[in-house]
Parts: structure tokens; sequence; C-alpha cells
């Protein structure tokens, strides 16, 4: 899994995915739907599986000693390194929000550890929406990557919905930049990434289950 | 050793289905995979390969199941296709590069010289590449990491007649001198003439003939002469037979010949067997 690893990032991981991680910069609008930027995440996937669709991946790994089940894994390997770098770029600007920057978002979710932890749910939804449907057979893209979008607005949605509702947990304390108050969203950061993970290896499942019988 | 072996392969498309395909080649020998286009040549090697699950049969390349030994059999076998192009505007030496990370006994000073003796840039790119550089370009890294059986899928269809000459020389030669087996799909048929010890002639999607390819020629000759000499009782025992200006053309049983008498004979090769037997099969 290393080796294949390494080889999508060498082959499949292109310059404009890597870029697309400055994005978490739409952290510092003062007032901004902030979650728009992990639907960037998920454009840039989406860019990176057509790239290797043109580029006749699937024919460069049919010479090498790998199976169809481990072509996928690997993909969905690359895909969550992407998604929790940029989580990861997007702490920095958190911490920014939280100690230097202090604004009160008024169109969204502030930017804190709550925020971290429902966006890598998001992440986690879009590839357990995404993958399964492109690898049935292993072509399709668009109508994949419409259903994720759609998705993941849902959830989006209805995270910022939460968000004004007054009295409950998600209003009142996730709502908060206050470090005191982060430090109670932890959990809710925690839960967001085990669900990422949950889903990400799920979709790995279904996707290489249902790769192993498409007939390239 | 039997180094591949199908047994029993059945795949069904629609409008298109092999039917139980079987055949099996020994190592260090060339087996010449025939059959007209659409036969089901690149279908049988891709189930060969696990690209394509099959229906039902079962596949054994180096003494292990294709369908549970999926990996370790690619590790062994060296895949080129005459039609697969890929990542265009990757140079060689980065895909060589990649390549070479997957074999832990990746030979580079032999992929260097094959890169040379095929007149290989590393720098440049593959889309730079004319259709039978590619070909060669692929065959280097099957020969790189010690591939005990090469499989070709149609591999000399985009090459000049020198460089297919080339290949097949060097064919004869990793059989001959490294006991490596090769099992080449073509529909030219002349090529394996040259090289094949066995063939496996396949036909709307069934196997239509396996075995030595001297036994198979010896089966038939080619009978030619005036059309005014074919007497009924030969006339009904040529196969694919054409008359033109007169002149009268057809494939014969070895056991037929004597019928042919005013006819010329001569031994038949591979494109002439497989052209009349084509010929007479068609409805």
């Amino acid at each position: 899994m290393k080796l294949l690893l390494k080889k999508e990032c060498r082959l499949v991981l292109s310059p404009v995915q890597l870029l697309f991680l400055l994005l978490s910069g739409l952290l510092m609008i003062p007032n901004y739907p902030y979650f728009i930027t992990f639907f960037y995440t998920g454009l840039g996937i989406f860019l990176m599986m057509q790239a290797a669709r043109e580029n006749r991946d699937a024919a460069f790994m049919s010479v090498l000693p790998v199976s169809k089940r481990d072509m996928v894994r690997a993909r969905l390997a690359l895909a969550a390194l992407v998604e929790l770098m940029q989580l990861a770029s997007c702490v920095p600007f958190v911490l920014l929000r939280t100690y230097a920057v202090h604004m009160q978002n008024a169109v969204g979710m502030e930017a804190n550890a709550a925020f971290l932890g429902v966006g890598a749910g998001m992440l986690g939804l879009f590839n357990r929406v995404f993958f399964p449907l492109h690898y049935k057979n292993g072509y399709d893209l668009g109508k994949p990557f419409l259903a994720a979008t759609a998705v993941t607005a849902l959830y989006m949605i209805a995270a910022e919905a939460l968000t004004h509702i007054p009295g409950i947990w998600f209003s009142t304390v996730c709502e908060s930049y206050a470090p005191a108050q982060q430090l109670h969203q932890l959990p809710l950061l925690a839960a967001g990434l085990a669900v990422f993970a949950l889903l990400t290896l799920r979709a790995a499942q279904v996707s290489a289950r249902r790769f192993a019988s498409v007939d390239l | 050793m039997t180094i591949l072996s199908v047994e029993h392969l059945c795949k069904r498309y629609p409008g298109f289905a092999l039917e139980d395909v079987s055949f099996s080649m020994e190592q260090g020998t060339v087996m010449g995979f025939i059959g007209r286009n659409g036969a089901g040549k690149t279908t049988t090697i891709k189930s060969i390969l696990r690209l394509v699950r099959p229906d039902s049969g079962r596949i054994t390349v180096c003494g292990m199941d294709a369908e549970t030994h999926e990996r370790e059999i690619r590790a062994r076998i060296g895949y080129v296709s005459g039609s697969a192009a890929y990542y265009p505007r990757r140079r060689l030496r980065a895909l060589t590069a990649v390549t070479a990370s997957f074999y832990p006994a990746w030979d580079s000073v032999r992929c260097a010289q094959l890169m040379q003796r095929f007149g290989l840039d590393e720098d440049k790119r593959v889309s730079e590449l004319s259709e039978g550089m590619k070909v060669k370009y692929q065959l280097a890294l099957a020969m790189s990491h010690g591939a005990e059986l090469l499989i070709l899928d149609e591999p000399t269809s985009g090459l000049d007649p020198v460089s297919r000459d080339e290949l097949l020389q060097m064919f004869v030669q990793l059989c001959d001198k490294e006991g490596v087996s090769i099992f080449f799909s073509t529909h030219i048929t002349t090529d394996l003439d040259a090289c094949a010890d066995r063939i496996t002639w396949l036909r709307d999607g069934r196997v239509a003939a396996s075995g030595p390819l001297d036994a198979f020629r010896a089966e038939y000759v080619l009978a030619r002469g005036p059309e005014a000499q074919l007497t009924d009782a030969l006339r009904a025992k040529l196969i694919g037979a054409t008359v033109r200006a007169g002149q009268a053309e057809g494939l014969l049983h070895a056991a037929d010949a004597p019928l042919a008498a005013g006819l010329a004979l001569q031994p038949a090769d591979l494109t002439a067997i497989m052209v009349h037997l084509e010929r007479e099969a068609e409805p």
C-alpha cells in the first residue's frame, strides 16, 4: 500500500489539488459560509479522478503487480490524505481567528474546532457517496460528483441550520470562538474525525468490492 | 512445467460469448494466440490478468490460481498491449521509476540496455513516441523485472517490418536462452510462423484448434490449379475455395491430397490455413 500511495502521489496527485489547500484561507473572510472550503476539496478530488481517467491510469496499473482492490484502496487513501491536509491547513486560520482576528461570522458557522469536526464529517460523507458510485463502473464521474455534492450540501445546510436553533448545545457552545468554549467543542472534533474515518473506510470497502467485478 | 492453463473459460456479453475456452502452454515456449478481430483474444487475455471477471472456468498461471493470486501472478508476468498508451504527458523516466519501485527484482542495467537497444530516450514524453515505440517501451519494462511469462496482446500491429523482425528474434532468444514463456496474441499470423511453438486459434469465442504449430500446418495443403481440373469429389473437399480467371485455389486436409490430381500442391502456412478455414465458416 505504501508503494501504491507513493505512485498515486507521483502520478495522480496534481499541483492544482495542492493549490486548493490554499483555499483554507477562505476562513479569513469575515462573513462567509466556511463549509464552501470543503466543496472545493471535493471539486479538487473530482478533477484529480478525471485526470487519472484521461491519463488511462487503470491501463498503467494493469501492468503492475497490484490487485484491482488495491488500486481502489490506494486512490481512497490519496483522497483521504488530501482531505486531511485540507483540514490541517484550516487549523492555522482557526487559530488566527481564535487568538488574533476576532470576527463573528454573520452568515454561517464560526471557524472553530467544532467547524473542523463537522467539516471532517462532511468530507467523509463526500467519500462515502462519490467513490462507491464511481467504482460501479470505474468510469462515470459526473453523476457521482453531483450526487456527492448534493448530499454534502444538504449536510451543510443542516449543520448551519442547527447553529440557528437557540438554546441547544450546537448553537451555544459550537458557535463560539472563545478558547475555553472551543475546549468543549473538542468531542465534536473527535467525533467528526471518527465519522470521517469510518465513512471513508466503508467507502473503500464498497468501492473495492464493486471495482473488483468491473470488466476493464 | 505448465506455465499457463485455461480450463473451460466462459464469459458472456450481450452479443458475444467466450465459450468453454481451454488450452495450456509449457514453460519456455512461445504460444501464438490467433483469431479474427472480435474472436475473443483480448477478453481471454484480460481474464488471465483478472481485468475481466470470467463467468466460469479456471485459470492458473505459474501454478497459481488467477482468482486468488492476482497480485503474485502479476509480479511474475509481463503484459504488453499494442493499444495501451498511458500518461501521455509524462516522461519515460518518471514512469520507469514508478514501475521499477513495484518490483524487488528490477534490473535497472537491463532496462537501460533495452531502452538503448530500442532507441528510447528516457527524457521523451509518452505522447512523443510512435505507436511502435510505445510497444517497445512497454516491452522494455516487462522484460526488466524478470518476467517468467510475457503476455503480449497484438504487440506487433503498429511496428514496421524491421522492428517486427527484431522483436520476433528477441522473443525466440528470450525463450531459448532464458526460458521465458511467451503468450502472443496476434492477427498477423506470419509473425507466428517465425517464432511460435504452439498455436491456439479462437473462432467466435471458441477454441477452433490448439496444439503444436508444425502439426497444425502439416494437417493441410494448399491446392492451386485450373478450375477445369476440379472434380465433384475434389470440390466437396476443398476448404474456402476461390476461383479467379479460371484458376482455383483452396485448402485441403493432407489426407485428401490424392484427390487433387492436376492441381499444384504446396505446404500451407498459418495465414493460408486461417483465411481458408474462416472463409469456409462464413455463412
